[in-house]
């Protein structure tokens, strides 16, 4: 009994040990996108986005609400764009509110989802699907 | 801000739950072990999931949602710990015999689980752009899972006895009703494990079929076996033996969890054949489905 009780503590140990240095490489490592990190500006429009919970309705790679679009590539869409994004935040629509931010702070959103943008694509519709289940996605 | 109430309530329930046990009882059963890694993994992952205050992860935005996304696959797989313990710990005083919960197999499986707690997560992020070895890990470690799956289908041909089912008739409904839910739940990661079809099922409605729908099946039938096997020992007229609520619960849920699907395959097909539509096309078009399902 004395020798299963160690035998399940020290794989206990093992298993804790190996998720630590794991967590540690996700932490400290590199990503695939070439994006730079956001500027202030791009923070502050994160900050909204936050405060205003626009991720209820709206995804970012797919996570959030499903009343909205997913805004991922938003900004690089050539039949969306920056003053679309603009229009319709003070603007609203059938289901969105009609929000008051002023020119400034409808600057910074623009900047923080045009930094989105930059990190990849969604969907990632030109990924290549593997025989063995494996999806190579495309890179920015 | 809201967040350091909630760990504190988890902080004070770990000190009272290892304060209680450590020293004081010998030769865990599972469930102990798995309370205890619940509630540590816990305190970690929702910690974690507020990394983002800092700058360090903040300013690298990929970075930023990996962590996120990480730490909301293991804080559930957390909460699993403590529920699925919760099972074990319910099915050994039925049978009143908690040596299934120390023996060689079960270890194996909650290490497994455990496994899949730690490094699992990673299908969540499959279509962020972070860098393939992390993708692979998820993809080897979330396949592990067909181990599970296998036993589960195994267990279906072992039961309790008669009289065990009779004395605890609607614990046990409640069991085996989580018995399906986990099973749901199961195959639904597992396909949405494997790469091609997370990159179709992905930002869908079947995702929440899978993160919501099966699991308040499975919470809520552990939650309610627990109670009812309370209440077993408790006078008979206490004693809840109508069976109607049971059935409506798990119909009702049954349907909400099939509607979750088909409205998921249809936004993922949406999407594929619309990429520059907007997305109130594809309510107006599902509006008079919802009410059909």
């Amino acid at each position: 009994m004395h020798k299963r009780i160690r035998q399940n503590k020290l794989t206990l140990m093992i298993f804790i040990t190996v998720c630590a240095v794991y967590t540690v490489i996700v932490y400290s490592g590199k990503t695939a996108s070439s994006a730079p990190y956001l500027s202030s500006q791009a923070m502050e429009g994160e900050k909204l986005w936050q405060d205003n919970n626009c991720a209820s309705c709206h995804q970012i790679y797919g996570l959030g609400g499903y009343l909205g679009d997913d805004l991922t590539n938003v900004i690089s869409n050539p039949h969306k764009g920056e003053n679309y994004v603009k229009a319709f935040l003070n603007a609203g629509s059938k289901s969105m509110p009609k929000f008051n931010f002023t020119e400034e702070e409808k600057e910074q959103i623009v900047q923080f989802l045009s930094h989105v943008d930059w990190t990849g694509y969604y969907p990632n519709v030109d990924a290549e699907l593997g025989k063995d289940g494996w999806v190579s996605i495309k890179y920015k | 801000m809201f967040i350091l109430p909630i760990l504190l309530g988890w902080f004070i329930f770990g000190y009272n739950y290892f304060k209680s046990l450590v020293g004081k009882v010998k030769d865990w059963p599972v469930y102990y072990w798995m309370w205890g890694i619940g509630i540590v993994f816990m305190i970690f992952h929702l910690s974690e999931a507020n990394f983002w205050v800092f700058d360090y992860f903040r300013k690298d935005y990929v970075k930023d949602l990996t962590v996120q996304w990480k730490s909301y696959g293991s804080f559930v797989g957390s909460w699993n710990m403590l529920v699925y313990g919760t099972a074990f710990y319910v099915l050994s005083k039925i049978k009143d015999n908690t040596n299934i919960a120390r023996g060689r197999v079960t270890f194996f499986f909650f290490f497994l689980g455990l496994t899949n707690l730690m490094f699992g997560w990673a299908h969540h992020a499959y279509i962020l752009p972070t860098l393939p070895w992390i993708r692979y890990v998820a993809y080897a470690v979330s396949m592990t899972e067909w181990i599970i799956f296998i036993r589960i289908i195994y267990g279906w041909r072992k039961s309790l006895t008669p009289r065990e089912k009779k004395e605890n008739s609607m614990a046990y409904m409640f069991i085996r009703a989580s018995d399906f839910w986990v099973f749901a739940n199961l195959v639904m990661a597992l396909l949405m494990s494997i790469p091609t079809l997370n990159f179709f099922t992905h930002g869908t409605h079947v995702t929440v079929a899978h993160s919501m729908g099966t699991t308040i099946g499975i919470n809520t039938c552990i939650l309610l076996a627990s109670v009812s096997f309370i209440l077993s020992k408790l006078e008979v007229k206490h004693r809840p033996t109508r069976k109607l609520p049971f059935y409506m619960f798990n119909g009702s849920l049954f349907v909400f969890w099939i509607t979750l699907i088909a409205m998921g395959l249809k936004k993922a097909v949406w999407e594929l054949n619309n990429p520059d539509g907007h997305i109130g096309e594809l309510h107006s078009e599902s509006a008079p489905y919802y009410i059909r399902l």
